[in-house]
């Protein structure tokens, strides 16, 4: 779920939901076993459903037939995301000034102060930059057909 | 979103979904952040695992049984207060 909303506190209510949507010893039983594949449609569901509430549009979705497997992950292994590539690739199609405010405010969790300082310029050319920058990416995104 | 925080709700511009998208991406491949916190994961089992245990009682029951223990505390009170008031017999009676 953090992976399509991109925050924890919107990422815990979301899972918190899905798991609701079970009788409560069932629900428990399948978190214990981290068997979340299972509700993998109703994962679908809560994610269009949060969407809709609060941007209404859908920006990322579920598909259970792909994403069951993932949940289905046991804890403590790494889930098998190609996201880290993906992410990647993107970085490494961007100027050198754009991927590199991407990388300190998103990869490498400084501030936007922190990252203006990192970069030398002040904190309103740096918000500008990122901005340009996530526009460049997502249009990079797109040529990569993601 | 770039500082992991939940965004307001707004009506975002269709121009602007593959913005999020795209940082909603980068945010999440931030090393470390894939796998869910324990300690939400323990909370979340725990309120579950209490839900579906059947010895716990029911908030409503709870309120219920305070009520009736209130009740019963206040008719004892008005019995010993009520039994203090009636006249004590007489002397005279007595004899």
């Amino acid at each position: 779920m953090y992976s399509r909303v991109g925050n924890r506190p919107d990422a815990e209510d979301l899972t918190s939901e899905v798991f609701r949507t079970a009788p409560a010893p069932v629900a428990a039983r399948v978190l214990k076993g981290r068997g979340a594949g299972v509700f993998a449609h109703d994962g679908t569901d809560v994610l269009a459903s949060h969407w809709r509430r609060n941007l209404g549009l859908s920006v990322t979705s579920i598909d259970p037939e792909v994403d069951a497997g993932y949940l289905a992950e046991p804890s403590g292994s790494d889930p098998p995301s190609t996201a880290p590539n993906r992410v990647n690739q993107i970085l490494a199609a961007l100027p050198d000034r754009y991927r590199r405010i991407l990388e300190l405010r998103f990869l490498e969790a400084c501030s936007i102060k922190e990252a203006a300082q990192g970069m030398d310029v002040s904190v309103g050319n740096a918000k500008v930059l990122q901005h340009r920058a996530l526009r460049m990416a997502a249009k990079v995104a797109e040529e990569l057909g993601q | 979103m770039a500082d992991g925080k939940r965004p307001d709700s707004f009506d975002v511009d269709p121009d602007d979904v593959d913005v999020l998208r795209t940082a909603i991406s980068l945010r999440s491949a931030r090393p470390g952040d894939a796998l869910p916190d324990d300690g939400f994961v323990d909370r979340l089992y725990e309120e579950l695992a209490e839900e579906a245990s059947p010895r716990v009682v029911s908030i409503t029951r709870q309120g219920r049984n305070r009520r009736r223990r209130t009740a019963l505390a206040a008719l004892a009170a008005s019995l010993v207060w009520w039994e203090g008031r009636q006249p004590s017999p007489s002397p005279s009676a007595k004899a």
